[in-house]
């Protein structure tokens, strides 16, 4: 579709990509004197008036090439993005189309995963308060818990309150 | 081309969206097409018409691929990706709303003191 394929643009990355787009920008440039200069020749000037003339065009053309190898370099870089952007797509699309495809294998993953984060949290939610934190007293090491045992009530037990 | 019209902001953008829209084009044909059709009367500065093209193609607006013309040179065909061709349409709205505009408050009868 475009000029330069995409792994080509890819590997540019690497490899001074940005001499490879002003080089292609001057042969445009080239093209298009080159046919210009053809056309005035065909209307009667000489080669060299016609160059002349072709050139003019451009107005100042050293710094109008310059602002164009920039804009060039530009291009190819936002080429590269979107490329690397629709490459992205282009998985998570066939990563949708292959879960389609494949319900049971991917319940299973779910279930697992579900099971398995499920698990940690509740274990860890556990190990953190009992072993990790401490209570919110000072001393928590030497708090205790007094219980009385009612004379009137066999058996019955009542918590009562330490105070420090 | 010195005493073409100067061409407003934005404009450039729009006409060579037009131009392509009747088929892929080396930079040198938009120039030519742009002249003929016009007359003469746009003046359309070679070095802005290929930093437009740079600029609309890293937009998506337009793709590019090397071909070769019927002199056997080779050159940059540009063409509108669909991305471009709705460009064009809202633009070309948005263009004719404006100018439409304009024009009518420009027309409008001077009032006489």
């Amino acid at each position: 579709m475009r000029d330069t394929p995409r792994y080509r643009r890819l590997l540019d990355l690497r490899l001074g990509g940005g001499r490879r787009s002003a080089a292609e920008m001057d042969l445009e440039i080239e093209t298009h004197l080159a046919m210009r200069v053809a056309d005035l020749v065909r209307q009667g000037m000489t080669p060299d008036e016609a160059r002349a003339a072709a050139l003019a065009r451009f107005g100042d053309f050293d710094a109008a090439r310059t602002r164009l190898h920039a804009a060039a370099r530009q291009r190819d870089k936002a080429l590269r993005h979107r490329d690397r952007l629709g490459a992205l797509a282009a998985d998570l699309r066939y990563t949708a189309r292959q879960a389609r495809r494949t319900p049971g294998f991917v319940a299973a993953v779910v279930i697992t995963l579900a099971l398995g984060i499920g698990a940690n949290t509740a274990i860890f939610s556990v190990t953190s308060a009992l072993l990790l934190h401490q209570l919110p007293y000072t001393d928590a090491d030497r708090l205790v818990l007094l219980w009385n045992r009612s004379p009137l009530r066999a058996g019955a037990v009542f918590p009562a309150r330490s105070s420090p | 081309m010195d005493d073409g019209l100067p061409l407003l902001k934005g404009t450039l953008d729009l006409l060579i969206l037009k131009t392509l829209s009747w088929g892929p084009m080396h930079g040198y044909a938009i120039a030519t097409w742009l002249e003929d059709r016009s007359n003469g009367a746009l003046g359309v500065d070679d070095s802005a018409l290929y930093q437009a093209l740079q600029r609309m193609e890293g937009r998506g607006w337009l793709s590019a691929e090397w071909g070769t013309t019927e002199h056997n040179r080779r050159a940059r065909y540009y063409k509108l990706t669909a991305s471009g061709r709705r460009r064009l349409r809202d633009e070309s709205a948005v263009w004719t709303r404006y100018t439409t505009s304009v024009t009518t408050i420009l027309g409008l009868a001077s009032r006489t003191a």
